[in-house]
């Protein structure tokens, strides 16, 4: 008897709303953390365009600025901003898994949580540092 | 595939991978700051010149710009696969390019503070 395998019919748009077959909230998970980068790039395109304003002189800048400081302006952003620290929070979670294993001294594995642990760790001396300088910077 | 043919993986993979690290460490402190909610006084035109006026404020604010967009190139690339555009010769002919013109675009406006 001949083989009729069946394949599966997968809407290449909605897979990840609308499959019944498909794990929901793995998959929309998946998709929320890839989608952090549409947010992050958007943030470099504001960026680029604020290193613009700031070569064109003062007024070009105080355009720029309202424009980012404005209320619209800050929602956006701190859309931006849910979406970049969903960003790192599951860049670190999934670190131990894309990185070579790191060892003890006596050859043992460190414990991939010991890792997303140091990295958490990272990103609190960073932001604080940063800010720090920043404050220190100010004229 | 032959193996003699060098891949170009690691070429993408690399700034994907320290981009991500660059992003996730020093982004949220960055969006803080030009909302304007904290240390509203680091947006104002005179710091903002002052620190881009030394080639060291220029390469940490070209940081800001290169490693991100990169690694959101990439991402992106393969992201629209998952949403459905198959496309992908198409969808990397538009997503390189366009990192490539922001980050001439950073150096070129840097080089003008």
């Amino acid at each position: 008897m001949a083989r009729r395998p069946y394949p599966q019919e997968v809407d290449r748009f909605k897979w990840w709303i609308a499959d019944p077959h498909f794990n929901r909230p793995f998959y929309l998970d998946y998709m929320a953390r890839e989608s952090t980068c549409i947010f992050i790039a958007l943030y470099a395109i504001l960026f680029v365009w604020g290193l613009g304003a700031l070569a064109s002189g003062p007024e070009a800048y105080a355009g720029f600025i309202g424009a980012m400081q404005s209320t619209g302006g800050v929602i956006l952003q701190l859309v931006i901003l849910a979406f970049a620290v969903y960003h790192t929070v599951t860049w670190f979670i999934l670190a131990p898994q894309g990185m070579k294993p790191m060892r003890m001294k006596d050859g043992k594995r460190v414990p991939a949580g010991r890792v997303v642990q140091a990295l958490f760790a990272m990103w609190a001396g960073a932001t604080v540092v940063t800010l720090l300088l920043v404050w220190v910077l100010i004229p | 595939m032959n193996s003699k043919v060098p891949s170009h993986k690691p070429l993408v993979w690399l700034p994907f991978a320290a981009g991500g690290m660059f992003a996730a460490l020093l982004l949220p402190a960055a969006i803080l700051l030009t909302t304007g909610l904290v240390l509203p006084a680091a947006t104002s035109y005179e710091a903002a010149h002052a620190f881009a006026s030394n080639w060291l404020g220029k390469l940490v604010l070209l940081g800001f710009v290169l490693l991100p967009v990169w690694h959101a190139a990439h991402r992106l690339r393969v992201t629209a696969y998952d949403f459905g555009i198959r496309a992908d010769t198409m969808v990397a002919w538009i997503v390189y390019p366009g990192a490539a013109l922001l980050s001439v675009l950073a150096v070129v406006f840097l080089l003008q503070i």
